[in-house]
């Protein structure tokens, strides 16, 4: 038996083309089983008269159909006279004549035939069906195919009573036990294998059968199943030409007709719904896509049909990838000459499969449908779309996941599937990944001429993946790896003004010199997980609702530019100026007492600052962590403000603010608040100061959450290194058990030690704090205001607590100020204004009385 | 498992189409060839029994002049009037012969009452001229000798009639009344010899009256006998004929396909129905032709009455031989719709076919095989019971490895379906025997010229006569 394609074969038909030698079934399936074909010869064709034009051709004497309505029938007299006896066949029928026999009367009829009824399905039963179809396979003598054109309900509907023998006859055949090359064509309006294996599956009688087609499905060689999708540009390209040959259809614009076709091709819609809309337009209208349209039948819109190098140069930045796909390109093309030339043998086809490395927003999706295009116009890929997938999309923790893989596989069939992040197949804890990561290496393999695969993501992360597995690693090899780098700062800068012209703005020079202050910072600043483009796209779309908001533009008015102004807030922290060190070592200065704290603090800046200079790069100089050790109310927050300030002057952190915590604000009560706690606490401290006061309370007993909280911020810091410094603060001995138990990052911390401040600094820190407040006092009070304090510190000592410093020293001049504010409401009212700043000895309490 | 499926065709269903075709069996008459037919047939006996009846008249005549001249004067009106009524006669049934008048037997009776009363009143008119002659005589009586003279001539009268009486067959019409005047002649005749001639004259007178009604009375009878013969004979013949007209059944232009070039015989159809129906005419014919045996009037008259219902008879075979025909034909029918039914859905196809023994009035069998799994069915399509009764249909299937009971009632069903639509023809079937019949798988030698028919018996008898 030969396998030449007939003029009929449609370019559609793709997988098993032909019955193969040796394999007595032949699968077809797919939402065109039902369709009509057109073949090279422009001829349209039902499937069955398709079918029986691809067997002719593959050399079959007798091909023979089972259908619903009736079990056997033909459609060549050939067949039908080989299924037959010799001896002449009765004449046609006439009215009142009999064709065989003859009696007396001769042929007469004497019998009157009714009126002809409405037309029933054959009485014939299943049995004969069976035995028919059987007595046929099992013929040696007459190559012949038996196609059952709606093997669907065919298996559905078989008497009960049949079922057993029907599945005892396909085992049969299945086992070799046919006559010659005879075939059995069943055509099954299910979108893939694996869905008519699940629907035998599920009909429960053909378990043998069931078995036979699944083997079918993994076998890697052998096609004996084919697919018949929607129609192909080549084969609606057909019927165009044949409307317009036979109908006189007028084509509106010939260069335009490959992108009208491949509109048509992405409707996915079948030959027999064109074939009468393309008449009904012959002699109306010309075709083209806006005929289409105005018809309904371009709903599904389709990019214009530009060069995909032309695009490519268009996009911003992407030497690498230009560069890469260009040379992708040459090999491609390098080995489809050498293959039509048989120069190479033995040789592999160059592998289509790529691997996309770099971080989101770095134009992976937009290459990948660049690349189906690329193929599709190499002619490696019929159709060339791309469907984008995420690992939810693959994998069902119901048990689904095979099912759902090849789902996503059967979208995608005849263009790429594109998998974001495909690592997390292989670290998906529960191992259902790694079904889909089988399923889709079978589905590559079955579908190597229909499927091309991208998987993208993190570099590391995809080494990872691929090492995991070795058929991934064979199929995605080192060659096909296309890095998508960052964007510098200026194409960030580029791609956002594009984005925000695109929205139709145009940008005051204000504008774009702040974007440019920000796409800087944020690039460096950039985490891991930087989103590159789409970020800026994003920002973009903010800018355009803050002047949209701002401008209050109405349908004719004026239209003024974006300005700065149109910045948004959560991006004005990277505008903002930043304080010069020396400065913010001024205001530290005039901190009272601290010195230690302060010659620390100098020490570190300048010993930042110099290794900013040791470095290539310097924005791998990163502020470290500390720990603040120190009693309550040494001034360690304030430090901490000044250290933000600090750090953003010497460029390590870019916002430098403080976000203050404690226990309560990093841990959850129950399980599973914590650890978003905690991430939401340091997102906000992102570029600033995390500082989390008792640190040591996180460290709790038991099944504490607290454990849990560090554990999240350890990894937090790690993740945003260089992004965010951590303060730990507390009373220094606790500190020192606290950093000893969770040893880590914090154990190489800088420690600033806040030592108790002396009776001097107090009331120093008293006076400041009440002169901060606008009051005049008597001579007297700082004196009675330290006596009040020594005594607390005293008092507090003996009780074995801590003695709160500046903070307790807050407290008194509060009390002072209650104080104050009694007595000056019981003077006269005329009187009050001119005493309501002034402090007077007996507004400070007496120390035995507190 | 139902090897053998018997398919009864709906008697009512069946019936209506018999009646649509019994109009086929109407029977010919070709009236002129049939006036012929009996023309040559009978007329050449109705000539010769008419030249008998004017023999005897003219011996009659001849023997009147010897008559005394009394007796003469009372018989010459007679013997005219008598020959006139005879030439009557036969001019009446040479006409009937030509007109061909169905209702013989009441014109037989019509001219029979005109005989008696012509012959009635001829002797009322003899009496009165006989009492006016015995007058004269009775004048004469006293005289002896010329008593004894007349007496001698009344005698020689008697004697002479006796002999034209003796010239009629007496005994047949009238048995026993001659003996006694002969008995009454010898003793007048010894008593004329003996002398007493003048005292025998009365007697001499009585016998002569009574011979000569005697002679008018065999006369009335001859002539009735013979004009019954002659009707009955004419009607056999005409019944004769009619059958003869009716051998062959002519269809042409009366059924819907062209009917064969040779015309049917209805002695076949009928399985020899019209033969012996023909014996029968033949023989009676045979009966009233014999002049040694001749029949009596009542007999003839009884022939003539009988020859309708030999019509009606006729009118029956011919029936029942287009109903077997049509009955073939219609079996035929039949097993061409299940052929139809077994080809179109089932694949089975038609390899041989015919009527048992190659006899269109048996059994119609038709094989079909299918080819592809070997199995086979023979269709048997079997004559009713009753001649006019539907046929009996059978399917007998010889399945290659066994179908399943299913299937075989799908393709029962699938036939009877097929039937149904194209015939109007309701099948209903009820299995017979589980396992085929296997003299029935190889048709060859049963649809053979010569095979023994095997056919169930059967009644020739329609279940009801019918007039076309």
């Amino acid at each position: 038996m030969t396998t030449d394609l007939s003029d009929a074969t449609p370019a559609r038909l793709t997988g098993g083309r032909g019955p193969r030698p040796g394999e007595p079934l032949w699968i077809l399936h797919g939402p065109g089983v039902d369709d009509r074909f057109v073949g090279a010869d422009l001829h349209v064709r039902t499937a069955e008269e398709m079918l029986w034009e691809v067997l002719h051709a593959a050399g079959y004497q007798r091909i023979v159909f089972s259908g619903y309505r009736d079990a056997v029938y033909f459609r060549d007299d050939t067949s039908r006279n080989l299924t037959r006896g010799p001896g002449a066949e009765p004449q046609p029928r006439r009215r009142n004549a009999m064709r065989r026999f003859s009696g007396p009367f001769g042929d007469a009829m004497l019998l009157s035939e009714p009126p002809p009824q409405p037309r029933r399905p054959s009485a014939a039963t299943d049995t004969e069906r069976l035995r028919m179809l059987d007595g046929i396979m099992v013929d040696p003598a007459i190559s012949s195919a038996v196609v059952v054109p709606n093997a669907d309900t065919w298996f559905e509907n078989i008497q009960p009573d049949m079922r057993r023998p029907l599945a005892e006859m396909l085992g049969r055949w299945s086992a070799g036990g046919t006559g010659g090359d005879n075939v059995c064509v069943l055509l099954f309006s299910k979108p893939d294998l694996t869905s008519i294996v699940n629907f035998l599956h599920d009909q429960r009688y053909l378990p043998q059968f069931t078995d036979k087609l699944a083997a079918l499905a993994t076998r890697r060689s052998g096609r004996a199943v084919g697919h018949l999708g929607f129609p192909d540009e080549t084969e609606l390209g057909a019927l165009v030409h044949g409307t317009r040959l036979r109908h006189g259809l007028r084509i509106e614009d010939w260069t335009a007709l490959p992108h009208v076709l491949r509109v048509m091709v992405a409707q996915e819609v079948p030959v027999k719904t064109w074939e009468p809309v393309l008449r009904r337009m012959a002699g109306r209208a010309a075709l083209s896509v806006e005929v289409l349209r105005e018809r309904g039948m371009a709903e599904v819109a389709v990019a214009d049909a530009r060069d995909v190098w032309r695009k490519l140069d268009e996009m911003v930045g992407m030497t690498a990838v230009k560069t890469f796909l260009t040379r992708h390109r040459y090999v491609l093309e390098a080995g489809m000459a050498l293959r039509a030339r048989g120069l190479d043998a033995d040789a592999e086809p160059a592998a289509l499969h790529l691997t996309f490395t770099g971080n989101p927003g770095t134009g992976k999706t937009v290459v990948a449908r660049m690349v189906g295009e690329l193929y599709r116009d190499l002619g490696l890929l019929r159709r060339g779309h791309v469907i984008e997938a995420k690992v939810e999309d693959l994998v069902s923790p119901t048990g689904d996941t095979a099912r759902l893989t090849s789902a996503r596989v059967r979208d995608a069939l005849d263009g790429v599937l594109f998998i974001d992040e495909a690592y997390r197949l292989s670290e998906d804890p529960l191992g259902l990944g790694t079904q889909a990561i089988d399923v889709l290496l079978t589905e590559m393999e079955n579908n190597r001429e229909r499927l091309v695969v991208i998987i993208a993501g993190y570099a590391d992360r995809i080494d990872d993946f691929l090492a995991t597995n070795q058929g991934l690693s064979g199929r995605f090899p080192r060659g096909n790896r296309l890095v998508f780098p960052d964007y510098t700062p200026a194409e960030l800068h580029e791609i956002l003004l594009g984005q925000l012209r695109r929205r139709g703005l145009t940008c005051a020079d204000d504008l774009v010199t702040a974007l440019r202050t920000i796409t800087e910072a944020l690039y460096r600043t950039r985490a891991a997980d930087f989103a590159n483009a789409r970020t800026m796209r994003e920002l973009a779309a903010e800018i355009s609702t803050e002047w949209a908001g701002r401008t209050r533009l109405t349908r004719d008015g004026e239209i003024s530019p974006a300005t700065a102004a149109d910045v948004p807030e959560h991006y004005r922290p990277y505008l903002a100026e930043q304080q010069p060190l020396d400065q913010v070592l001024a205001e530290l200065d005039q901190l009272t007492g601290l010195q230690a704290v302060k010659d620390t603090m100098r020490e570190l800046a300048a010993v930042l600052e110099l290794r900013k200079l040791q470095e290539e790069d310097p924005g791998r100089v990163a502020a470290p962590h500390m720990l603040f050790l120190g009693s309550p109310g040494t001034g360690k927050t304030t430090v901490a403000e000044l250290m933000g300030k600090a750090f953003a002057a010497l460029g390590l952190l870019y916002r430098g603010h403080v976000v203050v915590t404690t226990r309560a604000d990093l841990v959850g009560e129950y399980v599973g608040q914590t650890a978003p706690k905690t991430r939401a606490k340091v997102l906000e401290a992102l570029d600033g100061v995390l500082l989390i006061d008792e640190a040591y309370e996180l460290a709790g007993e038991g099944n504490d959450f607290g454990s849990e909280a560090v554990a999240e911020l350890i990894t937090l810091m790690e993740q945003h290194r260089g992004r965010l410094v951590v303060i730990a603060a507390g009373y220094p001995d606790r500190m020192d058990e606290f950093v000893r138990s969770n040893s880590g990052v914090l154990s190489r911390a800088e420690r600033l030690h806040f030592a108790d401040y002396t009776l001097k600094e107090l009331r120093s820190i008293f006076v400041g704090m009440v002169e901060a407040m606008g009051y005049t006092y008597e001579p007297t009070v700082p004196a009675r205001a330290v006596r009040w304090l020594e005594h607390n510190r005293d008092q507090m000592a003996r009780q074995g607590r801590e003695f709160a410093n500046a903070r307790t020293v807050r407290n008194l001049v509060a009390a002072v100020e209650r104080r104050l504010a009694v007595r000056v409401l019981k003077l006269p009212a005329e009187q009050r204004r001119a005493q309501a700043r002034h402090v007077l000895a007996v507004d400070v309490p007496d120390p035995e009385a507190s | 498992m139902s090897g053998r499926k018997r398919i009864y065709v709906d008697e009512g269903e069946w019936n209506r189409l018999r009646q649509e075709a019994g109009k086929l069996a109407e029977l010919k008459r070709d009236v002129p060839r049939m006036v012929e037919r009996i023309r040559a047939q009978t007329q050449a006996d109705i000539e010769s029994s008419m030249r008998e009846v004017d023999q005897r008249h003219a011996r009659f005549e001849q023997a009147m002049t010897q008559l005394s001249e009394h007796t003469r004067e009372v018989e010459r009106e007679t013997a005219r009037r008598m020959r006139e009524n005879n030439d009557r006669l036969h001019r009446e049934i040479t006409a009937q012969g030509e007109q061909l008048r169905a209702e013989t037997s009441e014109a037989l009776r019509q001219q029979q009452e005109t005989l008696t009363r012509a012959v009635d009143r001829e002797r009322q008119e003899r009496e009165r001229k006989q009492s006016e002659i015995n007058a004269r005589i009775d004048a004469l009586r006293a005289d002896q000798d010329r008593a004894e003279r007349i007496a001698r001539e009344y005698v020689a009268d008697a004697q002479l009639l006796r002999d034209q009486v003796a010239q009629y067959p007496h005994d047949r019409y009238l048995p026993g009344r001659v003996a006694p005047l002969e008995a009454r002649l010898s003793t007048l005749v010894s008593n004329v010899n003996s002398g007493l001639g003048a005292q025998s004259l009365t007697a001499a007178q009585e016998l002569v009256q009574s011979l000569s009604e005697l002679r008018l009375d065999l006369e009335r009878l001859d002539q009735e006998w013979r004009a019954c013969r002659m009707a009955a004979e004419r009607d056999l013949v005409r019944m004769r004929e009619l059958m003869a007209q009716n051998e062959k059944i002519d269809l042409r232009g009366r059924v819907p396909a062209g009917a064969p070039a040779e015309l049917p015989d209805v002695d076949h159809w009928s399985r020899g129905a019209l033969t012996r129906l023909a014996t029968e005419v033949d023989s009676l014919l045979a009966q009233v032709r014999d002049d040694a045996q001749p029949m009596t009037t009542e007999a003839l008259l009884a022939v003539v009455d009988t020859v309708p219902e030999y019509e009606q008879r006729l009118e029956t075979v011919v029936t029942q031989a287009v109903t077997a025909m049509q009955a073939a034909q219609l079996r035929t029918n039949l097993a061409e719709l299940i052929a139809d039914a077994l080809d179109h859905h089932h694949h089975y196809q038609v390899t041989t076919a015919g009527f048992a023994s190659e006899d269109q009035r048996e059994a119609f069998l038709a094989k079909s095989v299918h080819h592809v799994s070997g199995s086979e069915i023979v269709i048997e399509v079997e004559p009713g019971e009753r001649v006019d009764g539907p046929p009996l249909v059978r399917l007998h299937n010889f399945d290659a490895d066994g179908a399943s009971e299913a299937e075989r009632s799908a393709r029962t069903k699938s036939i009877h379906r097929n039937v149904l639509e194209h015939s109007g023809i309701d099948l209903r079937s009820t299995e017979e025997y589980a396992e085929p019949d296997d003299r029935k798988r190889d048709i060859e030698p049963l649809i053979a010229r010569g095979a023994p028919v095997s056919t169930t018996p059967r009644t020739d008898e329609p279940r009801a006569r019918r007039r076309a």
